[in-house]
């Protein structure tokens, strides 16, 4: 019996069927639609915050900083910046993001800058808009928080600057003092600031509130 | 008995046309629809202009109105405006404008207007728990998938129909 | 590209696409019989299943514009605003807005549409939920760590849960709805030879 409601309801089904096998581009191709804009946008130095920045806007609850490390599992272990949280390149690749909203300001952290130019560039495609590299990575961080003798320059670059050039006696993990600095280190140093917050006006939020 | 110029609109097809306002607004503006943060804007605003100073103090309220210099200037207030206008319209056309009170045969109008006001009070309540109401959350966190919106969907029909029983002198 | 890039509009043709938008949603609610709080409440005890019919034909018709649009590359991606999951604080207002709900008979969108047409009971909820509101404003501070952090899961669709895709989930809700219908026709009919 073909009536108005039947029919409206067969081509609701047909028509999720029809989308499911078409099915939505993957993030890798939505990637090469937007890439050069994104290209230009990573090679400049708005999106790379200074250590130092990370630290203190790690102690502001309303900057809603999120850290992701790129890094293997076994570098992870061995050393990572407190409050960091370690997530595979291929995950980002396949569309597996993290929990994050877009209000968040996500800052990705490799060993140099190679592997978390790349986390950005997927992020960005995905429309993460506040996305952010950490400034030489764990090595920038290391060289402004750590000791002598952690960062060693005679360890070799890689290419896209990111094989590992530190050393640690032991797998301390986030339990290495230079994983939380005190935030005193940061008394009289100056640094260029990247990020600034400020009390939204007329928030275009698209909640209630 | 009133004399009715138009029927209430068939139920899906209502939907249909709902859903098609929901899509426009998410392709206009990148969100969907919301009513309660209106609401809530005016309830700041309210809070604000009767106890200006103790309001001024208050971390939640602060981050909704009181920053702001104009706070109704806010889309979810113009969207309520437009609700009313268009709810007055479609009562205004269809003969349904008219002053009364809905209410249950078995209770009087007054009582209504007392469960209205407690009612709108807990509901009050939850939707900014919830951070959302049915527009907001279920209907266009419902059509995008939000995990948490369907969560909402699901925990306000679960609430209804569990303490429906309990007032069902109100409606029944 | 969708959305829109309204910037041409300026701040008074903003506010106006608002209040236009507000006027067709508060239109079809009042054409839909939701400015009548028995309607609304009918709901709760099968007699009415008006609520349930609208609700999810509204969805799943926005759901499907949507997803055809993101198919067919005009969506920027990213662009669509999806609710942040605050799991528990959503779970446990949603229960205590469905109580109210069912008490005052109205939801926020439905109130306003009562109330401009001028029935008394739709103003009472209104200026409840203002009072209620406040109320929330003035206690969060106590629950605060409830309401900020408790399942606080960010950004999650019903696909990244289930880890299937998107698509899959859209057939899945469509087959859900067609189903709930389906049930809705049936109660409806039994209650009324009663």
């Amino acid at each position: 019996m073909l009536s108005t409601r039947r029919l409206a309801a067969g081509a609701a089904l047909g028509g999720a069927l029809v989308l499911w096998i078409i099915h939505s581009p993957e993030p890798a191709s939505r990637l090469a639609a937007r890439q050069s804009s994104l290209e230009k946008k990573l090679a400049s130095e708005e999106i790379r915050i200074d250590p130092a920045e990370v630290l203190e806007l790690s102690y502001n609850p309303a900057a809603r900083l999120k850290l992701l490390d790129l890094r293997d599992e076994n570098e992870y272990n061995l050393f990572h910046i407190a409050g960091s949280r370690r997530v595979g390149l291929e995950a980002l690749a396949c569309g597996d993001l993290p929990p994050l909203s877009r209000d968040d300001r996500v800052v990705v952290v490799s060993n140099g800058e190679g592997r978390a130019a790349k986390a950005w560039l997927l992020l960005s495609a995905a429309g993460f808009e506040k996305v952010y590299i950490l400034a030489g990575g764990i090595h920038g961080w290391l060289k402004a928080f750590a000791g002598p003798g952690v960062f060693d320059e005679g360890m070799p670059k890689c290419p896209f600057d990111d094989c590992r050039r530190y050393r640690f006696d032991a797998a301390l993990g986030d339990r290495h003092p230079a994983a939380d600095p005190d935030p005193e280190v940061l008394t009289g140093r100056t640094f260029p600031r990247k990020i600034e917050l400020k009390t939204p006006r007329k928030r275009v939020s698209g909640s209630c509130g | 008995m009133k004399r009715r110029r138009w029927k209430y609109l068939d139920p899906y097809l209502a939907g249909v046309l709902l859903g098609v306002v929901l899509f426009c607004s998410f392709v206009v503006f990148g969100h969907g629809l919301g009513a309660s943060g209106g609401v809530a804007v005016l309830a700041g605003m309210t809070e604000a202009a009767l106890l200006p100073e103790h309001a001024s103090r208050n971390g939640y309220l602060v981050n909704l109105v009181v920053s702001q210099d104009r706070p109704w200037d806010n889309w979810a207030v113009f969207e309520i405006i437009g609700v009313a206008l268009g709810g007055l319209v479609s009562g205004l056309l269809s003969g349904r404008l008219k002053v009364e009170t809905f209410h249950g045969p078995r209770i009087a109008a007054p009582v209504r207007w007392l469960c209205a006001l407690l009612g709108g009070a807990i509901a009050g309540f939850g939707v900014r728990l919830a951070r959302g109401c049915t527009s907001s959350q279920a209907l266009s966190g419902g059509a995008v998938l939000s995990a948490g919106s369907w969560a909402f969907m699901f925990s306000v029909f679960a609430g209804a129909y569990l303490f429906a029983y309990f007032v069902r002198r109100l409606w029944t | 590209m969708l959305p829109l890039d309204l910037s041409g509009l300026g701040r008074a043709g903003i506010d106006l696409a608002y209040v236009v938008t507000g006027f067709c949603f508060g239109f079809v609610l009042e054409q839909a019989g939701f400015g009548n709080a028995r309607n609304l409440a009918a709901q709760f005890y099968l007699r009415d299943m008006r609520v349930l019919k609208v609700m999810f034909t509204a969805i799943v018709t926005a759901m499907l514009l949507l997803f055809g649009a993101d198919v067919m590359g005009l969506l920027k991606p990213g662009a669509l605003y999806i609710n942040p999951t605050h799991l528990w604080p959503g779970i446990v207002g949603g229960i205590v807005f469905g109580v109210g709900f069912v008490i005052g008979g109205y939801c926020p969108g439905t109130s306003i549409v009562s109330l401009a047409t001028l029935k008394l009971d739709g103003l009472c909820f209104v200026v409840g939920m203002v009072l209620g509101m406040v109320c929330f404003g003035e206690t969060v501070s106590r629950f605060r760590a409830f309401f900020e952090t408790s399942g606080n899961l960010g950004e999650l669709t019903l696909a990244q849960v289930f880890g299937v895709p998107q698509g899959l989930v859209v057939v899945l809700v469509v087959a859900m709805a067609l189903g709930m219908f389906w049930a809705a026709e049936r109660i409806e009919a039994y209650f009324a030879t009663r």
